[in-house]
């Protein structure tokens, strides 16, 4: 069995000033080299899991958590300051947010963790260009990051993020303000970052996308984690849609076909598969 | 190559002056301005007027005139409402009449408030602004980095001064969402004082949440890694700096000189 890389052990967590808890008793474990994908409604909690993962919960908005979160095997409030950011990098939903202040160029800008992480000077081009060019940012590079569209910030934020290379990447909605093509374009870095051995949590909510490329999906309901498993076995849950969750067309169409007696063997969650299944029928 | 592009150097060989070196300038010309409030010509301090005359120069001679321009027309209207202020409503402990006209009177003790005041702060917000614009904000606080300044303070210098541009584009958001409630920010001055509320608030809250968020930012930027921190574009000498002290140390000792002789006149 792969390594245990994060692990939630009861964890429930509230807000400062909030009445209820945004995260409400959630245990999970995540293995070294897969894609998660978790999805849920707004304010369902996925941000909070996100942020309570990489120890910001407790750090920065300074709310109270119960239960521990593990990362390899150490409770993150033990490590030591900065040694988290080291090994995770979080790629915040709101892509203006993402924005350092300090930079006039986006070049500076996706450069400026790795002037924090001391790296030589000369060597930080190169990692800044590469990066650029997986996110098809590179006619950008001289231009002032606050004078981007949403969708250009949000690559400049994933590119600012993917040039420290981080073992484990907490990507909240990378897409939202994305067009289908640049959509497209980023799960195919997500999956380069998968095959590079990179343990990934995205948050997502084009349910299609999600079965094409995440291994696992965990689902969420105003704070509760109430499903989760490989993309198989959850996305031809039809008990899902009575929790607000959409499953892909195909597998909706499969499982009606099913009812109405045309079973072809299994639900596929992808066009592929169901044109795999169609052809072996 | 980017980076070779964004280090080039200024062509002006005073612009380009490394911005500690600058800062060094900034203070001697902070002695002169001391000096100049110090001497005293007919109970006055006329000396301001000729020394804020160098503003202009030092400007021209940086290459960048019409920096000037923009600075006087952001401060003329404050320091003549200064200076008009001071002028007619200071008498002074013994009142000496210099000029009256119907009802207004010029004392000289108003006169001395108003041409110390007024042109104090020509002289100051004047050189700070040439060190600005000539340098840039991220220059300046890479130049301080790299002569020790610890790297948590340079970012709040730098996110300082960032952040006054930043809010400045926001008020534009702001008044245009504010205005399509509704709002009226046109017009005179009673009716934008009334607009001051509603746009200040939204600005004040954005800004607040802005610095929570910033807090998560930096830490997925490795901030508080610890480690020696670099920097992409270092700011640079362009080798101009030792004439550049010597010539101002020059211009200084003689005004001190000059001080001296009218001590002992
Ligand atoms: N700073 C905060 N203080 C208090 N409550 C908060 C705070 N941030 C979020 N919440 C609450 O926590 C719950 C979960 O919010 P969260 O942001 O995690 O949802 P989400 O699943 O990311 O939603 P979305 O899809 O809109 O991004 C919500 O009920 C929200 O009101
Ligand atoms: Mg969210």
């Amino acid at each position: 069995m792969a390594d245990k890389i994060i692990e939630l052990k009861n964890v429930t967590y509230t807000y400062p000033l909030a009445s209820r808890p945004a995260l409400k008793d959630i245990s999970l474990s995540l293995e070294e080299g897969k894609l998660y994908g978790i999805i849920g409604g707004n304010g369902s909690g996925k941000t909070t899991l996100c942020i309570t993962i990489c120890g910001f919960a407790t750090k920065f908005e300074k709310g109270s958590l119960d239960g521990s979160v593990l990362i390899k095997g150490k409770d993150v409030e033990d490590y030591e300051e900065g040694e988290v950011s080291r090994m995770m990098g979080y790629v915040l939903q709101n892509p203006f947010s993402q924005i350092s202040g300090v930079r006039e160029t986006v070049l500076e800008e996706i450069a400026y963790g790795l002037e924090n992480l001391g790296v030589a000077p000369e060597k930080m081009e190169e990692r800044v260009i590469n990066i650029a060019k997986k996110t098809d940012i590179e006619e950008l590079l001289l231009k002032n990051p606050y004078e981007l569209s949403g969708g250009q910030q949000q690559r400049v934020a994933l590119a600012s993020v993917l040039v420290l290379e981080p073992e484990i990447l907490i990507i909240d909605e990378p897409t939202s303000q994305l067009d289908p093509e640049g959509t497209e374009s980023i799960f195919k870095i997500i999956r380069t970052l998968k095959e590079e051995g990179k343990t990934v949590l995205l948050v997502e909510h084009k349910i299609d996308l999600l079965a094409e490329y995440a291994d696992e999906i965990i689902v969420l309901e105003n704070g509760c984690h109430i499903k989760s498993g490989p993309t198989h076995e959850v996305l031809i849950q039809r008990e899902l849609e009575e929790h607000g969750i959409q499953l892909p067309q195909i597998s909706v169409i499969f499982d009606e076909l099913k009812k109405r007696g045309k079973d072809y063997g299994a639900i596929p969650v992808t066009c592929e598969e169901a044109l795999k299944l169609l052809k072996n029928a | 190559m980017y980076r070779e592009q964004l280090m080039k150097k200024k062509k002006n060989k005073i612009a380009g002056l490394y911005p500690m070196c600058k800062l060094k300038m900034l203070g001697m010309y902070v002695i002169l301005i001391i000096l100049a409030n110090i001497v005293q010509i007919k109970e006055l301090p006329l000396l301001l007027i000729p020394l804020s005359l160098c503003i202009p120069l030092i400007f021209v001679l940086s290459g960048q005139p019409k920096d000037y321009l923009s600075f006087i027309k952001m401060v003329s209207y404050f320091v003549c409402f200064v200076f008009i202020v001071q002028a007619l409503l200071i008498k002074g402990n013994d009142p000496v009449l210099i000029w009256q006209w119907k009802f207004l009177h010029i004392y000289r003790g108003g006169l001395d408030k108003g041409l110390t005041l007024a042109f104090n702060i020509l002289n100051f917000a004047g050189i700070f602004y040439w060190l600005f614009k000539t340098s840039g904000y991220q220059e300046i606080s890479a130049a301080m980095e790299q002569s020790g300044l610890n790297h948590k303070a340079a970012y709040i210098f730098l996110s300082t001064f960032k952040m006054i541009d930043v809010m400045r584009m926001n008020v534009y958001t702001i008044m245009d969402a504010q205005r399509a409630r509704g709002v009226e920010t046109e017009g005179n001055v009673f009716v934008r004082a009334k607009a001051f509320i509603p746009i200040m608030i939204p600005l004040v809250v954005n800004a607040m949440l802005e610095v929570g968020e910033r807090a998560l930012t930096l830490e997925s930027k490795a901030f508080s890694v610890k480690c020696e921190k670099t920097i992409m574009i270092p700011a640079t000498h362009n080798g101009y700096e030792k004439i550049a002290l010597t010539i101002s140390a020059l211009i200084v000792l003689c005004a001190i000189g000059g001080y001296v002789l009218w001590l002992t006149r």
